[in-house]
């Protein structure tokens, strides 16, 4: 939440033994950890993302709820939780672990046709969502954890879970405000137009190496923040006309000009694969 | 140490079950349509944590974790055992007795009068264990009977250490007259508090009610989420952007509260800032949501300010904390201290500084401009 933080420093919650940490995100830190043998799986190491300190017992019950949501899907695209559970005063859930990284972040340089299959990945996870009545929220690069045939999208938004009012946690690198629709900063709620909002900046950063606002400026939240609620998005010219168009599609102002579902932004971004 | 695995376990007919599965063994005297998919998940942990050696412990917090998050109604009545490193673990949820003879002496641990669940690990050796539904006994079950593994209906079911012995007097459920046991409980409401069950666990463990040994000093619980399913599955979101019809219209943000390390917080009625919010009586009561603010230095008092809504207008009122509230005015170089106690009114783009943390308010239709 806003302000300072220890929870880097943490080395077991739980039986999760912590290897190293892996990062800061919304609404909570992320740890490589070892697998407990309870869990009876054959990998050796899982995520595990520890909560804020400071969630209402209320917001947690809500999260939770949307976790065994998320968890139920049977989707090839959506990354395998594990367990939620309570540690002291710490919340944490445990998922699949990706060796391969993010988009955000892959562990080696990527072809073309494989950042536009990560993608389009996601979206069917998005759509997947979707269907079972969730919205994910948080629809970043840094969530499109990548495998050798694609990607899977991990974790859900929580921030407006877990504080009601709360739409930008203030954790994590403030540059990620440029994929959330300005809709749901400004308190909206989330709803297929806003994943499908997200992805359209998604498939923009991932073909162009570029924001939509430019770059933003990391050391000053509350500018970057200032510029995604007071600006248009800019399309990079380097976008081809069939690019330019399904991005525009995704960012359109009105939710009903964007495409309807994240399934119709998939099969686009397949035919784009075709044609370039 | 003897193992769970190494008991008879005897099984009287009746309308419920009984399961086992290696060194867990479950009873559910009976159980109503809608406990149906509880029934299915406790009966789901109970035949995964018989793989292990000593899931005594693991099995109760998990039974636990899964009971913290269902509605009570929906649970049915039942009780687990399981061997634990030292000890049997037995955890008991609703009406039910469950009678443990130690060295001829009867012992019961009652999941009645008690809110939420009962979760012990009884000292061994063990001679009986006897659980049965109202109007059943264990006394007449044949020493012969014995369910080595699965799910078997069931309206009674003892335990016995060594299936040779012969059962001179089995824990007698139906007029007990052991010392009901001094067990770990959780307050009410525990699905309703989290925080609450933490507590009741704390003062269970200070009181000896469980040895705990060192490694396990840290009670954490959790619930599976692997291979879940929805008992309602959710309508799918509805496509082309309109609210859910049967979702109530939400009333448009008055603003933004934008906080100087990007965190955004969007202002639609009577809000508490501070380090604790939670204190505050209107955040207790509801009337007011609580907004957690925090910094290294501890500027932040843990009730802050409170901000409220008159009309379309903005109150803040600094609620005598220790470092003050500040407010910046547009186009005004200069800060302002609040007097502690008094309403002031905001217009949007005022900067608002508590202790060391800042944040600006803006009006929702400056923010949105698109």
């Amino acid at each position: 939440m806003a302000g300072d933080d220890g929870q880097a420093n943490m080395d077991q919650i739980a039986d999760y033994k912590f290897r190293r940490w892996l990062g800061e995100g919304n609404h909570g830190n992320y740890y490589l950890a070892e697998t407990p043998p309870r869990l009876a799986l054959d990998v050796d190491l899982v995520v595990v993302k520890v909560l804020d300190g400071a969630t209402s017992n209320d917001g947690f019950r809500r999260a939770t709820r949307e976790l065994r949501v998320f968890a139920s899907i049977e989707s090839p695209y959506l990354v395998t939780l594990f367990d939620a559970g309570q540690d002291g005063n710490s919340f944490f859930y445990a998922m699949e672990h990706f060796p391969m990284g993010s988009l955000a972040a892959p562990s080696r340089a990527l072809e073309r046709p494989e950042v536009l299959r990560a993608v389009t990945d996601a979206a069917r996870a998005a759509h997947a969502l979707h269907e079972a009545g969730v919205a994910h929220r948080d629809i970043k690069p840094d969530n499109i954890e990548l495998h050798e045939g694609g990607a899977k999208l991990s974790d859900l938004g929580m921030a407006q879970l877990l504080t009601p009012g709360l739409t930008v946690t203030g954790m994590g690198p403030i540059d990620s405000v440029e994929y959330i629709d300005p809709v749901l900063i400004s308190g909206g709620r989330a709803s297929r137009a806003t994943d499908i909002w997200s992805l359209g900046v998604v498939i923009h950063r991932a073909i162009t190496g570029r924001g939509v606002y430019g770059e933003l400026p990391s050391d000053d939240p509350l500018l970057a923040l200032r510029r995604v609620l007071g600006s248009k998005p800019v399309l990079d010219p380097s976008l081809s006309p069939p690019e330019a168009e399904l991005v525009n599609a995704c960012l359109a102002a009105e939710p009903g000009d964007r495409p309807p579902t994240a399934e119709d932004v998939a099969k686009r971004l397949e035919e784009l694969d075709i044609d370039s | 140490m003897a193992s769970l695995d190494e008991y008879g376990c005897r099984i009287g007919p009746g309308e419920g079950m009984a399961a086992r599965f290696g060194s867990v063994v479950a009873m559910v005297p009976s159980w109503q349509p809608g406990q149906r998919a509880v029934l299915e998940q406790i009966l789901d942990v109970v035949e995964r944590a018989g793989d292990q050696r000593a899931p005594g412990r693991a099995l109760s917090r998990q039974l636990a974790g899964l009971l913290t998050y269902e509605d009570p109604a929906g649970v049915p009545t039942f009780a687990a055992f399981a061997q634990a490193e030292d000890g049997l673990a037995v955890f008991v949820h609703g009406d039910l007795d469950v009678a443990v003879t130690r060295s001829g002496e009867d012992e019961l641990v009652s999941g009645r009068h008690v809110a939420t669940w009962v979760d012990r690990i009884v000292d061994e050796p063990i001679d009986f264990v006897a659980v049965a539904a109202e109007g059943a006994g264990t006394r007449e079950l044949d020493e012969r009977l014995d369910l080595r593994a699965g799910i078997v209906p069931a309206g009674s079911l003892l335990l016995a250490a060594a299936p040779a012995r012969a059962p001179s007097e089995p824990g007698p459920v139906a007029q007990p007259a052991g010392k009901v046991a001094r067990a770990k409980t959780t307050l009410d409401g525990a699905a309703e508090d989290l925080g609450q069950v933490r507590g009741g666990l704390v003062d269970a463990e200070a009181a000896g009610a469980a040895p705990v040994s060192q490694e396990e000093t840290s009670s954490f619980r959790t619930i599976a989420l692997r291979g879940v399913t929805l008992d309602e599955p959710r309508a799918p979101l509805p496509i082309g952007g309109e609210p859910p019809a049967d979702q109530p219209a939400v009333a448009p943000p008055l603003g933004l509260l934008l906080f100087d390390d990007g965190t955004t917080f969007s202002l639609d009625g009577e809000v508490v800032v501070g380090r604790e919010p939670d204190g505050d009586p209107r955040v207790a009561s509801g009337d007011a949501q609580p907004l957690v603010v925090t910094d290294t230095e501890r500027s932040v008092s843990r009730l802050h300010l409170r901000i409220v809504l008159q009309g379309g207008a903005v109150e803040l009122i600094d609620l005598r904390s220790a470092n003050g509230t500040a407010i910046r005015r547009p186009r005004d170089s200069a800060w302002h201290p609040l007097t502690p106690g008094a309403a002031t009114t905001i217009s949007p783009d005022t900067e608002v500084r508590l202790g060391n943390r800042t944040f600006m308010f803006t009006a929702q239709g400056q923010a949105r401009g698109r």
